[in-house]
């Protein structure tokens, strides 16, 4: 079994490594998410000319609000995420040498680089418990830029 | 009016706001990765629904977390709380809205219980992962060797085996993963014993479960009655040893 400390060097790559997604230029086809506000599409992630199973691209809509979505990106659970949301995060968990600010309202992003220190293993989600303001740019494409 | 007094009372503890169609409601209670619950009151001059507007579920979804049917998984957990979910919602009851704060904090603590739920027992795909791994590394380590076979048992039943590593003497290695869920568990240890059965001494069985996951001592218990269980990290030193032997033997 690999260990943790394996795993996060093999995350490390992979978050930094250059990615493809793929099924992005087909028609997208949508799902229900865990409840009737979102709706949610996947893309799968090809790095190095192979399709790594368990790694996505998670898209999620939140109807609740105009504009409001969510980015995770998956190796099984979500490592890294986006929150384009209006909620409001709290950054209770933040070390010293770690400069975000206390609370976070409006979209923000949970960066592996942030979190990976709240990484359990592949088989259960990480609490992503830190995040950073992300400046919006605008609409949902702009953003993805 | 006594929305009012209601507000002033959550205002002391909590972030209120007014929405299109009520009030959103932002407490001091943390999901899993941080985010603020928060919850929504709605109804007439009297009384209130509260509700969490799907966020609990919202935040097990966005960690990358698979529930099958949450509504019928939390039913009895969120019903022994007084409260109602469907469509992945939790809310209350109607309550009379000199109470609604009260109901206000209640919903917020079952909607944060929901979520640090399924980040503890919500499923996160893996288990294709971990065929994959042992797949590859067998393909890397014997080559042509390995294929999928089709062994008979004892029973003339037919068994399908992922991974079987075949010897020129005519010994045959039976490499099985089986993943942590009662169906994978029952069938590989059904077909692995149906095939023990028939005494055929050229073929050696191993069953390879993975140890990143927590087992019960009764499920690897279990799986000894079907064959030999190798946990994933030894597999790597275990398989090419009995490889070895059965390549060599007469």
């Amino acid at each position: 079994m690999a260990q943790i400390p394996d795993l996060l060097e093999a995350l490390d790559s992979f978050v930094r490594l250059r990615k493809r997604l793929l099924g992005t230029d087909g028609p997208v086809s949508w799902v229900d998410g865990h409840n009737r506000f979102e709706r949610r599409t996947v893309f799968p992630i090809e790095l190095d000319g192979e399709l790594l199973v368990g790694a996505r691209l998670e898209v999620t809509s939140v109807q609740r609000g105009r504009g409001q979505f969510r980015l995770s990106l998956c190796y099984n659970a979500a490592i890294a995420r986006l929150d384009h949301t209006d909620e409001t995060h709290a950054n209770t968990l933040k070390k010293d040498e770690v400069s975000v600010p206390s609370l976070v309202t409006g979209p923000h992003y949970h960066s592996w680089q942030l979190n990976r220190r709240f990484f359990r293993g592949l088989s259960k989600a990480p609490e992503l418990g830190l995040a950073e303001p992300f400046a919006s740019r605008g609409n949902f494409d702009s953003n993805l830029r | 009016m006594v929305i009012d007094s209601v507000l002033e009372r959550l205002s002391a503890m909590c972030g209120v706001s007014q929405e299109d169609d009520g009030f959103r409601v932002t407490t001091q209670l943390l999901y899993p990765s941080n985010g603020l619950v928060r919850v929504y009151i709605r109804g007439g001059s009297q009384k209130a629904i509260i509700s969490d507007d799907g966020e609990a579920l919202g935040e097990a979804s966005a960690a990358g977390i698979y529930l099958r049917n949450p509504d019928r998984m939390l039913k009895q957990f969120v019903g022994d709380r007084g409260l109602i979910i469907k469509d992945g919602v939790l809310f209350s009851p109607k309550v009379n809205l000199d109470t609604a704060h009260v109901s206000v904090i209640h919903v917020a603590n079952v909607a944060r219980d929901i979520a640090h739920w399924a980040y503890e027992h919500g499923g996160v795909k893996r288990s294709v992962d971990f065929k994959a791994l042992l797949a590859r590394y067998l393909e890397t380590s014997f080559r042509e060797q390995v294929s999928a076979d089709r062994i008979h048992g004892e029973s003339t039943k037919l068994h399908k085996f992922a991974n079987v590593v075949s010897f020129a003497n005519g010994r045959k290695l039976i490499v099985d993963p089986v993943t942590n869920d009662p169906g994978s568990i029952n069938a590989r240890v059904l077909a692995n014993l149906d095939v023990k059965k028939t005494g055929n001494p050229n073929i050696v069985q191993r069953i390879i479960y993975d140890d990143s996951e927590k087992w019960s001592p009764a499920d690897l218990t279990l799986l000894t009655i079907g064959a030999t269980p190798v946990p994933f990290s030894q597999a790597k030193i275990v398989v090419p040893r009995i490889a070895l032997e059965l390549g060599m033997a007469a």
